[in-house]
């Protein structure tokens, strides 16, 4: 089911409807839990069976995991315990692995044959990558809690717990990915009256406004960049679709993210903010601290932190960021058009950190940057950020080559373009300048500093929603 | 976010908790007042930013268009090129690049049933586009809700935007792709795509239709004339165009229905099957003085 589907539209509706009115007259305790658990499994179902069921297997072996490290609790063996946890993570790697790489790496290994084109056509489970992540986070967060995990809860409390955190239909398809750790606290009853509607509009309003209105409409003028060949192109229709696809990316996913916090938060649920105004990051590491956050950290608490961070030397550190980018690039997808988008990212970053950690001994730090030398490295960092995107989606590195290219050349006869197309992505780009140009008025507070601004803001989404309409897709981030 | 979002545990005490949706609907109604206001004023352009929009917004200004229209062409991209509206008030192009003739027919038929006035002319296209058959959501644009107020193209802020832009700056230099000498390339792509029959049952269906739609107008007292665009006159007996033709013509045979025939070399095509202006315009003047004067 599609966030920006009438079916969802009514599914939630129907879904708060239950949630809050059944528990008034069926007096049982975590009625609500299997109301959610029901819906996620249902939501899942609505797209195709296969989907329910795969989700369904996974929370299982889940289970059955835990109610292993659970019997090794009780006979205090920390070590079996910890044996169950490290192999059921690898077991719920394996199985994403399994999906996703197979017949990546069949292809690779054993040519295009039989056995490849069988795991080729394996179909591959709705959310998957989120939802192993969400198994592995569990594991871990038990085993590092293990007393308190086991004191706390009953068996059967942990069983709809964890069955409730896997199946959230909020964020198991697409994220935000929330730490067990997170969530589990706030698995208790809810109640209509404690939900702040407030945040649920502005947050649904964010959401639907962004992927409907600006990703929506921007998808017809980023047309270009499914080319392979860029002859005869415009350099400034290149360009401006490349900036268009960045634009259309951050709508399309934070769009996604803040109808998941809305949703979520309907239901009583807190999920992690995912996206932190990334295009006015300064350098490629500040990017990573504002994009995808959820997801960031993640990688940062189980893979980056688990290789020993950057306590193990420098040379090490570098291993280990490059490493953390190369696994993020790669969890996009079986193609090794994310493990290039991936490397490269991860070498930027530790360029970056072999930079700092040259000048950071000159550094006067008390010394404030000028707001020039801020504006141009935003600049800087949103252009390569931009082209980076190319190889996320461009069909292999030839393609952007020939766009980079394309957009050195041709420079003469500059105007003869689809001047619509340009104009028009520039018009779709607009709301996700101004969402972050907005942020920076409002913080060095220049304008829009007045508290009743954003109902300006709000009316004309409203208006954009019920006008500006753009042709309905699914979310970039569902095919990952 | 949280420029956007109401997180301060100040602002929550001092505001109701309902206020927020008074204070939404107040700014709503100014900002949808002001925009009411724009889309009056706004200059309106021939055609919208995309192809789609550009379908569109020709199908509901037909659909609401009070005049009496008395000559209609209908087709693809290549029919969309050649303005007879450019001629009198009556006549309309009903041509929808990436469509077909047949969803130009079906909006015909809809509206004449529905006013009970026929047009006087119809040129029809022929061409393998035919194998699109009508464009359902154009139909579902033009038809009751989908030609609302708030559901029309005119309306939408994007519109609204180009054809300002439009307005005041636009250079969209007309099919500019000879001059990097890609038309080799177009038609070379071209020979290729014509160079292989499509489905004959596929197309014998749409044929099919297009003869229901001639015959329907015809006993209506309309003058149907079918007519096959200028390609470049290489692909003039290629499989395809061959195969379009014969069966077209033994659905609707000359002696039956008039066909208006036309020396391809003629005309000048920019992109091996669209023609470039001055000959779409020569085209045009062609059919407007052989059949209207």
């Amino acid at each position: 089911m599609l966030f920006n589907s009438t079916a969802f539209i009514i599914f939630i509706f129907a879904v708060t409807l239950l949630y809050y009115l059944v528990p008034l007259i069926i007096k049982i305790k975590g009625v609500q839990s299997w109301i959610l658990i029901l819906s996620g499994l249902f939501f899942y179902a609505y797209l195709n069976p296969f989907y329910a069921i795969s989700l369904l297997v996974c929370c299982i072996f889940n289970e059955l995991i835990v109610l292993g490290m659970y019997g090794q609790y009780k006979r205090q063996n920390v070590k079996g315990v910890k044996i169950f946890a490290g192999s059921a993570i690898a077991v719920n790697v394996f199985i994403l692995f399994f999906f996703k790489y197979s017949s990546l790496f069949s292809g690779l290994l054993l040519g295009e044959g039989d056995v490849t084109s069988f795991l080729a056509g394996l179909p591959l489970p709705l959310g998957i990558s989120f939802y192993i992540f969400h198994g592995i986070s569990m594991l871990a967060d038990i085993n590092g809690n293990t007393r308190e995990f086991f004191e706390k809860t009953g068996r059967w409390g942990r069983f709809v717990g964890i069955m409730c955190y896997m199946t959230f239909f909020a964020n198991s398809v697409s994220g935000p990915v929330t730490k067990y750790n997170d969530f589990e606290p706030q698995i208790k009853r809810h109640y209509f009256k404690e939900v702040d509607l407030k945040k649920v509009f502005e947050y649904l309003l964010l959401g639907y406004f962004f992927k409907v209105c600006v990703a929506d409409n921007m998808q017809n003028y980023t047309i270009i960049l499914t080319e392979k060949q860029f002859g005869g192109v415009s350099p400034i229709a290149v360009i401006v679709q490349m900036f268009g696809y960045s634009c259309q990316i951050f709508a399309d996913f934070a769009g996604y993210s803040y109808i998941a916090i809305g949703v979520a938060l309907l239901l009583g649920y807190k999920l992690p903010e995912n996206f932190n105004f990334p295009y006015i990051s300064k350098s490629i590491t500040e990017f990573w601290k504002r994009w995808h956050i959820s997801l960031s950290s993640w990688l940062k608490q189980y893979v980056y932190f688990s290789l020993g961070g950057n306590r193990k030397g420098k040379i090490r550190t570098y291993f280990n960021l490059m490493a953390v980018m190369l696994i993020g690039g790669i969890w996009h997808g079986a193609n090794w058009k994310y493990l290039l988008w991936g490397g490269l990212h991860g070498l930027l970053l530790v360029v970056e950190r072999i930079f700092i950690n040259l000048t950071n001994k000159k550094r006067n730090k008390k010394k404030k940057e000028l707001f020039i030398v801020s504006v141009i490295r935003i600049f800087i960092t949103f252009i390569i950020v931009s082209w980076l995107w190319l190889f996320f989606k461009m069909d292999g590195y030839e393609a952007v080559f020939s766009a980079t290219r394309q957009m050195f050349t041709g420079w003469e006869d500059v105007m003869a373009m689809d001047t619509t197309g340009v104009l028009m992505a520039c018009f779709y780009m607009m709301p996700v300048f101004a969402f972050h140009g907005v942020y920076i008025a409002k913080e060095k507070g220049l304008f829009f500093t007045g508290k009743n601004w954003k109902y300006v803001f709000y009316a004309m989404m409203i208006l954009a929603l019920i006008l500006n309409r753009g042709t309905s897709d699914a979310f970039i981030y569902f095919q990952y | 976010m949280h420029s956007y979002t109401s997180n301060t545990k100040k602002e929550n005490k001092s505001e109701k908790k309902y206020t927020f949706v008074l204070k939404t609907a107040v700014s709503f109604a100014i900002i949808f007042g002001i925009y009411f206001l724009i889309t009056c004023i706004a200059p309106k352009s021939d055609d919208g930013p995309g192809l789609y929009f550009t379908n569109v917004l020709k199908a509901q200004r037909f659909a609401m268009r009070t005049e009496k229209t008395n000559v209609i062409l209908v087709g693809s991209s290549m029919a969309s090129v050649v303005h007879i509206e450019d001629y009198a008030n009556d006549c309309v192009n009903l041509a929808f690049s990436g469509g077909d003739a047949l969803t130009g027919l079906e909006l015909i038929k809809q509206k004449s049933e529905k006013t009970g006035s026929y047009p006087e002319l119809i040129f029809v296209e022929i061409s393998d586009a035919m194998i699109n058959g009508i464009d359902e959501d154009i139909l579902k644009k033009t038809n009751g809700f989908g030609l609302s107020w708030i559901n029309r193209i005119e309306n939408r802020p994007d519109y609204i935007f180009y054809s300002l832009a439009k307005s005041v700056y636009y250079h969209n230099k007309e099919k500019t792709l000879s001059d990097y000498g890609v038309i080799e390339e177009k038609l070379e792509y071209w020979t290729n795509v014509k160079s292989y029959p499509v489905n004959q049952n596929d197309m014998n269906e749409y044929m099919e239709l297009a003869k229901e739609y001639a015959d329907y107008f015809m006993e209506k007292g309309c003058h149907v004339v079918l007519l096959e665009m200028p390609y470049d006159a290489s692909l003039h007996d290629l499989p395809e165009t061959v195969q379009v033709r014969e069966t077209a013509l033994s659905y609707m045979p000359a002696d039956e229905y008039e066909w208006f025939i036309t020396d391809w070399s003629e005309y000048i095509v920019s992109d091996a099957i669209h023609m470039g202006k001055l000959s779409a315009d020569r085209y045009a003047n062609r059919l407007i003085e052989t059949y209207l004067q």
